[in-house]
């Protein structure tokens, strides 16, 4: 019944220890299109510019918007009441807030501040039914200006991408993949979307945009935007 | 620390020793490229879903919905010892199999099946026929089951299916697993399993065909 061209030997020893050095590095989805290098101001020669906003936090939190109890405790680590309107989105100290649900919210912050913000919110909350949960390995974003901005995402879903007013937050498809598209101002749009179709939804919107030109830009540092500031 | 959470498990598909490691996604290819390198003295080899399949059917780990289906109870797979019967109070789905139907002792039940021919791997979904009735002057393959080959005038009928087969490389033959009636107690009786419009004789065997002790993974 055995083979006896296979053999599994019960212990292993090793030859010579390998030595390998622990100096983790974090890969955004995008990694292997090497945006970065192709990155250059944006000017008038294309109608659609992007590029992603690679390795950022994302933490869900989910409470009852009701209890005022969670409102003063998640309002005491942000500094800002969460948005209760649907579709809306709120700034605070460390990124911006987007309402996902009555009661679930998505915070984008700075990679590095992600783990102050939910040891603060995780004590803020230690006694309440709430939850919070570290996101940032599932999602990116891609921040999206250009003349042809609209047009772009017309082309690639079903939503009236032109009624997307500042401040304001839509969840929708682009293509077969869930993408939450928001405005902090007229410049452009951000756009969210999950790891697992990253690769997808660059490719999509990359090939929808070749009528118009696509740049991939290089932005000004921005300290006073909320969310391009956090890049 | 890089990662905000870091979760090795101590967990496996296959019934070997094995790991998942689990890491923030933006850190697996540093993770991958890591535990490649240190495990480079020790022949580390990635493998695929397609090996872990032929692995886990060779420990004679079932797939749920593929090995079995609603009606297949723990006890139909030989795993009663997973179902305590010393709690001092009943419990949900204790009930269901004390009910005279799934007491019968005809139930479909898991089998490992070993062909003759080592080089057959039997078709998944091969209707299984009783060995008595089937080995007939023809031997082990006939044309059917009312053509040559088979005992003139026995009827024949099904008494279950094969759910999964393989060639098993570390084996060097062929494996399959099995629903059939009342298995559990026919081990070492023959049966055909029928495809295609040939027999193929396979024995019962246990469907663990590979380290039935565990010791792989009791280290």
């Amino acid at each position: 019944m055995s083979n006896s061209n296979v053999q599994f030997a019960d212990v292993v020893e090793p030859q010579a220890r390998a030595k390998v050095a622990f100096a983790p590095y974090a890969q955004s989805p995008l990694h292997d299109f090497g945006l970065a290098g192709k990155a250059r101001r944006p000017d008038g020669s294309c109608g659609v510019w992007m590029n992603e906003l690679a390795l950022l936090g994302y933490v869900i939190v989910r409470g009852d918007a009701s209890d005022h109890a969670f409102v003063r405790a998640v309002k005491t680590v942000l500094g800002v009441s969460l948005p209760v309107v649907p579709g809306t989105v709120t700034p605070f100290a460390q990124g911006v807030a987007l309402w996902q649900a009555p009661d679930e919210w998505l915070l984008v912050c700075a990679r590095s501040a992600r783990q102050a913000c939910i040891a603060g919110l995780e004590a803020a909350l230690a006694t309440q039914h709430a939850q919070v949960v570290d996101n940032s390995g599932g999602l990116t974003m891609v921040y999206l200006t250009g003349a042809q901005q609209v047009t772009l995402l017309r082309h690639v879903g079903v939503y009236d991408f032109e009624a997307l007013r500042p401040g304001h937050l839509a969840s929708t498809v682009c293509g077969k993949a869930t993408i939450t598209v928001f405005r902090h101002d007229d410049q452009g749009i951000f756009l969210i979307f999950r790891r697992s179709f990253a690769d997808y939804v660059w490719r999509l919107l990359s090939k929808a945009a070749r009528p118009y030109g696509l740049g991939i830009a290089a932005y000004d540092p921005a300290p006073a935007h909320p969310v391009l500031r956090l890049a | 620390m890089p990662f905000s959470v870091f979760d090795v498990f101590r967990i496996s598909f296959s019934g070997e020793l094995a790991y998942e490691v689990n890491v923030d996604a933006s850190y697996g290819h540093y993770m991958w490229e890591t535990l490649m390198a240190a495990g480079n003295e020790f022949d580390i080899t990635p493998y695929g879903t397609e090996t872990m399949h032929v692995l886990r059917a060779e420990k004679g780990f079932i797939i749920v919905g593929q090995d079995t289906d609603g009606s297949v109870s723990p006890i139909d797979l030989g795993m009663g010892w997973a179902v305590s019967m010393k709690k001092p109070f009943s419990f949900l789905g204790k009930r269901s199999l004390a009910r005279a139907d799934t007491a019968r002792g005809d139930r479909k039940q898991l089998v490992g099946l070993m062909t003759e021919d080592p080089n057959v791997v039997l078709a998944e979904g091969a209707q299984i026929v009783d060995g008595s009735a089937g080995r007939g002057a023809g031997g082990a393959v006939g044309r059917g089951p009312h053509v040559g080959g088979v005992a003139s005038g026995a009827a024949q009928r099904s008494v279950g299916r094969v759910t999964s087969s393989y060639h098993s490389a570390f084996l060097g033959r062929s494996i399959a697993l099995a629903l059939i009636e009342g298995g559990l107690a026919k081990e070492g009786q023959v049966f055909h399993a029928w495809d295609g419009g040939a027999m193929t004789a396979a024995k019962i065997v246990s469907p663990v065909f590979i380290d039935p002790e565990g010791k792989r993974q009791h280290v």
